[in-house]
């Protein structure tokens, strides 16, 4: 993930462990870029794939027994009946009051307060059990063979027919109680990984001051584990809700051929969702990557006062020398006709079926029609650069590098190569829209600004191509920034278009208004008219648009710049590592058994380094290992302590 | 929830606190499936007057000069493109379960034919371009209270939120930013889609009604019809433009999670008739059939094993003994490597990597094994009886050559009864209602293919006697084939189903035992062990040297056989195997 990335390099005080979890083969064939000197250990472990066998860690973890077997149906029986339980009414009369007038309701009416008393026994079971069963994982191996058995079976149909189970779920089949099985069994292999070392030796996550996990749901497993055995404060950013894109994949699935049915669909989706809660409930700090993140967490019980909004950040140095250019040179008139650049309209972007360009070509024939020397130049970029909604999330065709460390939010529901050739065949599409809409000139008849190749006025280019070296060339090519998407996450390009100080035109979708705060103007999705007016009353505005422009990067640059989401994260790390009591980790070298006092290290002697006063920060440095920079983890197995795996950022700032 | 492609989708715009709605334009804003232009109207008058509002700014920022504006489009041209919805549009009437639906709830849409809905089952599957739900303006609400300092005109003349009256019809018509409406604009108005009968269209009043979450609901039937939490609405609806402003603005709910949990409760689930069996099945047929080649795989060692009897029938009677025996090794080891794909072809049912491969290859170690012991225990058996074996002794090349030619052949029925197996068994896991009822259907299963082999084994092995040794197989030969073919079919369907250890177990149990008793009678030799020796004795003088391996073998498949009985009747010896 590139944020993760840029959050390593940023915070180059800190001592990181990373420990990813993959979601499919190519992810993993990716590799991984150059890490960052202050990278000390990768674990990598696959969600995927079939489960791993038992023997691997049967030297220090014996099989299950017959004690163990017991252990885990009463612990699975605990959280099959959590996880196939419905929700009691949560606000019976929820949606009554829209047909029945009434005012409007108030705009928000807290629903974490409105969380009742009846859900809490619910959490309390899935608690029980998921820890139960990680207690048992961690001392024996084998707890993947037990999901996948008969017992395992047997308890989730019984859970399923149980009195007060979801309706969907009544109707399960043998066939729908498998594939559950095996959902599971994936979703909670986190639990039997070896990343979590004991305390007092100084590897794994006992030894780290804090997690942060750059995802829900599974991959905050492992920090989940972490909090409880050990009491590392678990920080938790989620750019896209992970409940959310669940969601999403499983209403996508519902209308796929041969999907799951919707008892599989049910059960999958009440685990997601105590998972989420669980663990919403334990994390220190949550940091949502936008507003819509942010009430979803709420809405899942997120306390209000754990939540911190951080915009992920973008690098905004290359775009510096277009963005503090004037868009348009001056003195060339405030008419419509002032220069090329004024009358180009460019949409950059990786090209997908979220993107909507059909909308922005039609919207461009009304556009042509007022104005006949308007150009449209589509640039496509090769990757997203960031998780975001439906729009993001599935075309990982680009993960290259970190970006493995993309698996972490997921569990593979992706159809990754599929989202790569619908984006392909969208791409063609669109070209043969463009082609039909705007038949090429015959050559001389418009010849005097023309920029684009063979006269037609749409033209489509791929950053990196000719004339296009840099991104921050596709924005400068032209004056006026469209975004047509129908659906976004959290919009790179606008806030790219932003850094550059261009004028925007953008789709309602995702995060775009609050991103774009007033700075640019915003149509509905999928109105092709709406889109073209916005852009005429740009286009024939040359000083409107250099004010929406400058008024953009001030706001990106203020709110959007790297700098800002890893400041942001350095004192969340540094507040979080001070809330939590002293442990008695080796580093600290304290009394064993010593109450644990909150506040009895102030946040500056998690620095490494020589601090006066305590040793802890000087055994620390001296202890660390000698970085692996730019070594694949699997390239050095010489290094036992590198053959770990699983998924997500671990700190050990000492 | 997909995004559906080539629909049509108009605007409709409302404002807090009470919103009226404006009518929108409609075009068609179609995805991949539906490019073609509409009508190639491509002109449209761009009538109305771009509103200018300050966009919300949530996040804390103050917002710069230029402000926000917020553009919303006019409608005016909606009628020709609906005229050309309503040609396109196949089938407008309303069918019973749609019918059922649009009545069921509390809507107050008119009965006749206003709701377009075509059929549930058609409308999984139909293409954009055919059956697109037309969207049209919507009549505003009446009761919209205009914010101070706006003329808000009415649907037909231009539905823009101008300021002042300055309503002419100049896109690029800039308002002051210091509008007396300004502040009132604040929230931009949310986006929802509004159903109408496409025969309706070309009348000028689309039919009104009261409940805003009707018309919703009706866009997203589907998407509500299927979902199993009312979260999974929320996301579609959001994924759809629909958040929270829409939620307080349009449907007075607090926000899109209660605005779902309503969709929810209103829309029926789908039928919970599951379809993935219908076609999970129809998938694998196909695959099997464009596998029928290699379904003939299994026969390839009978046939290289009879290849190899008919060299070594073939050979001239001059040449030196050990060319035979070349021969009879080079097929020997030909025969064994084609039996390892036939078997694969039945391994793979099974998650195969879940194994350690080293159980299976162990089992068939144990196979091999007891093969050797078919064609040379007795022999080896009836020689160390009697004293010997003399030094010089050769054990006889082919002393029983339909043994090891009906065992050949009977990889065939076992792979292909053990797939036959695989597949029923899979077909009754998407039928059974629970785990009982599986075991209670797969048990028959397993016996009649269990039979289905132990009939094929005796008939192979007589057609090979009789064209090999031209005469009918005895009966201990035949009860000797029989137990070692149904130990291995035992151990292969264990093996394909995740029991490699049980499968070897039992294999391992019967060489043993055999091993034991050949060792035994060297060992009673020895002084102070006869003893070891009396029991083989026994045993050989009642039912000769044949019982020794029935016996063992017979065992150990009854043994196998049960315990197969045991787990393969269980859903988990059937987890599908891993996709990725």
């Amino acid at each position: 993930m590139v944020w993760c990335d840029r959050l390593l390099r940023g915070l180059g005080n800190h001592e990181f462990e990373i420990y990813a979890l993959t979601r499919g083969a190519r992810q993993e064939e990716a590799g991984w870029c150059d890490l960052p000197r202050n990278v000390a250990r990768v674990c990598v472990a696959p969600l995927w794939g079939p489960a791993p066998a038992a023997p691997e860690g049967a030297a220090d973890r014996p099989g299950f027994g017959r004690k163990e077997r017991r252990d885990f149906e009463a612990c699975f029986r605990e959280l099959a009946a959590a996880v196939c339980t419905a929700d009691p009414e949560r606000r019976p009369a929820a949606g009554a009051g829209s047909g029945a007038g009434g005012g409007p309701a108030a705009p928000y009416d807290p629903p974490v307060a409105a969380e009742p008393r009846a859900v809490r026994p619910l959490a309390d079971r899935f608690a029980s059990g998921l820890y139960g069963l990680a207690d048992l994982a961690r001392e024996h191996a084998g707890l993947p063979a037990a999901l996948r058995s008969e017992p395992a079976l047997r308890i989730l149909e019984s859970a399923c027919r149980a009195p007060g189970a979801l309706r969907a779920a009544h109707s399960a089949r043998v066939a729908d109680l498998l594939a559950v099985a095996d959902r599971l069994e994936r979703a909670l292999r986190p639990l039997s990984l070896d990343w979590y070392g004991a305390p007092g030796t100084g590897s794994g996550l006992a030894a780290a001051d804090l997690c942060h996990a750059v995802g829900g749901g599974t991959a905050a497993l492992a920090g989940l584990l972490a909090c409880r055995w050990y009491g590392t404060p678990l920080l938790l950013t989620e750019h896209g809700v992970r409940l959310r894109e669940h969601h999403l994949a499983s209403a996508a699935d519902a209308v796929a051929p041969g999907a799951a049915g919707a008892p599989v669909r049910a059960l999958l989706a009440s685990f997601q969702l105590r998972l989420a809660r669980e663990t919403y409930a334990r994390a220190g700090l949550i940091t949502p990557g936008d507003a819509r993140a942010r009430r979803w967490q709420e809405h899942c019980g997120a306390p209000r006062d754990r939540l911190r909004t951080v915009y992920p950040g973008l690098d905004a140095g290359p775009f510096r020398e277009v963005g503090e250019k004037p868009p348009e040179p001056r003195g060339a008139g405030a008419g419509p006709g002032a220069g090329v650049r004024g009358r180009t309209l460019v949409w950059v972007g990786p090209v997908g079926p979220a993107n909507d360009l059909v909308t922005l070509l039609h919207a461009f024939t009304e556009i042509r029609a007022e104005m006949p020397d308007a150009r449209l130049r589509v640039i496509g970029t090769a990757a997203p650069g960031l998780p975001g909604g439906p729009g993001a999330a599935p075309a990982g065709t680009g993960t290259g590098g970190l970006g493995s460390l993309g698996g972490l939010g997921g569990s593979g529901e992706y159809g990754g190569p599929a989202g790569a050739e619908s984006a392909a065949d969208y791409a063609a599409a669109v070209r043969t829209l463009a082609a039909r809409l705007f038949p090429p000139e015959p050559p001389g008849a418009r010849a005097l600004g023309t920029r684009t190749p063979g006269g037609s006025p749409v033209s489509f280019e791929e950053v990196g191509g000719p004339g296009l070296p840099t991104l921050a060339d596709a924005y400068a090519a032209g004056g006026l920034v469209v975004l047509s998407s129908s659906t976004e996450g959290f919009p790179v390009s606008l806030v790219e278009a932003m850094f550059c100080a261009r004028a925007t035109v953008s789709t309602d979708a995702g995060a775009v208004r609050e991103v774009l705060g007033g700075t640019g103007l915003v149509v509905p999705p999928r109105d092709p008219h709406a889109l073209a007016v916005g852009c005429l009353s740009l286009l024939r505005d040359p000083a409107r648009r250099a004010r929406l422009g400058a008024a953009a990067r001030a706001r990106a640059l203020e709110l959007f710049t790297e700098r800002q989401a890893v400041e942001a994260f350095r004192g969340i790390y540094l507040e979080l590592m001070s809330y939590w009591p002293e442990r008695d980790g080796a580093a600290a070298g304290a009394a064993a058994g010593a109450v644990p006092a909150p506040f009895a290290r102030p946040p500056e002697s998690h620095l490494p380094g020589a601090w006066p006063g305590s040793d802890g920060g000087v055994t620390a440095a001296a202890r660390r290992r000698p970085p692996s920079a730019s070594v694949p983890s699997w390239a050095g197995p010489d290094d036992p302590a590198l053959a770990a795996p699983s998924g997500h950022g671990a700190e050990d700032a000492r | 929830m997909s995004e559906r492609p080539g629909s049509r989708h108009g605007s409709d715009r409302p404002e807090r606190p009470a919103p009226p709605r404006w009518p929108s334009a409609d075009h068609t804003t179609g995805g991949a499936g539906d490019l073609a232009v509409p009508g190639v109207d491509g002109s449209f008058a761009p009538g109305g007057v771009p509103s200018e509002s300050s966009a919300d700014s949530s996040s804390g920022s103050a917002s710069p000069a230029g402000g926000a504006r917020v553009v919303w489009p006019e409608a005016g041209q909606a009628d020709d493109v609906d005229a050309l919805d309503a040609s396109r549009v196949p089938a407008v009437e309303q069918t019973g379960p749609m019918r059922a639906r649009a009545t069921a709830g509390s809507s107050p849409w008119p009965a006749a034919g206003s709701v377009l809905r075509t059929p549930a089952r058609s409308r999984k599957r139909r293409r954009p371009a055919e059956t697109a739900p037309a969207y049209a303006p919507h009549a505003p609400a009446p009761h919209a209270p205009a914010p101070p300092g706006v003329a808000r005109p009415t649907a037909g003349a231009g539905p823009w939120p101008v300021a002042g009256g300055t309503g002419a019809a100049q896109p690029g018509a800039a308002l002051p930013d210091s509008w007396p409406g300004r502040s009132d604009m604040a929230e931009v108005p949310e986006v929802s889609k509004v159903p109408v009968h496409p025969a309706a269209a070309p009348a000028p009043e689309p039919p009104r009604t009261a409940d805003p979450v009707r018309q919703l609901m009706d866009t997203h039937w589907e998407l509500c019809e299927r979902a199993v939490h009312p979260l999974e609405i929320a996301a579609g609806l959001e994924a759809h433009g629909i958040d929270d402003r829409g939620a307080v603005a349009r449907f007075r709910h607090r926000d899109v999670f209660s605005l779902a949990e309503e969709l929810y409760v209103r829309v029926p689930r789908a039928e919970d008739a599951p379809p993935p069996p219908a076609t999970a099945p129809s998938a694998r047929n196909r695959g099997t059939r464009a596998r029928t080649p290699l379904l003939l795989l299994p026969l390839l060692p009978g046939v290289l094993c009879a290849l190899l009897f008919a060299a070594l029938a073939s050979l001239p009677a001059d040449l030196p003994a050990a060319v035979p025996v070349a021969v009879g090794a080079a097929g020997t080891v030909a025969v064994l490597a084609a039996v390892r794909p036939a078997l694969r072809l039945a391994l793979r049912p099974a998650p195969q990597d879940t194994r350690p491969p080293g159980r299976t290859w162990g089992a068939a170690l144990s196979c091999c094994c007891l093969l050797g012991y078919a064609l040379y225990g007795d022999w080896l058996l009836a020689a160390l009886l009697g004293g010997g074996p003399e030094p010089d002794a050769f054990a006889p090349v082919a002393a029983r050559p339909a043994v090891p030619l009906t065992l050949a052949y009977a990889v065939a029925p076992a792979v292909w009864c053990a797939r036959l197996f695989a597949r029923r068994s899979r077909r009754r896991l998407a039928e059974s209602r629970g785990l009982a009822d599986f075991a209670r259907r797969v048990r028959p299963l397993l016996g009649a293919v269990t039979a289905l082999f132990a009939v094929a084994l005796p008939l192979a092995h007589t057609a090979a006697a009789l064209a090999l040794e031209g005469r009918p197989p005895t009966a201990g030969a035949l009860a000797g084939t029989a137990a070692l073919g149904l130990l291995g079919f035992a151990s292969l369907l264990l093996t394909a189903h995740g029991f490699a250890g049980a499968a070897l177990v039992g294999t391992a149990t019967a060489v043993a035992a055999e091993a034991a008793v050949l060792v035994c009678v060297p060992a009673a030799r020895l002084p102070g062990l006869g003893a070891l020796g009396r029991p083989v004795e026994l045993v050989v003088s009642a039912w000769g040297t044949a019982s020794v391996p029935v016996s063992a073998g017979a065992l150990a498949a009854l043994a196998l056989l049960t315990y197969a009985c045991r787990v393969l009747t269980g859903a988990s010896a059937h987890h599908l195997r891993a996709e990725h």
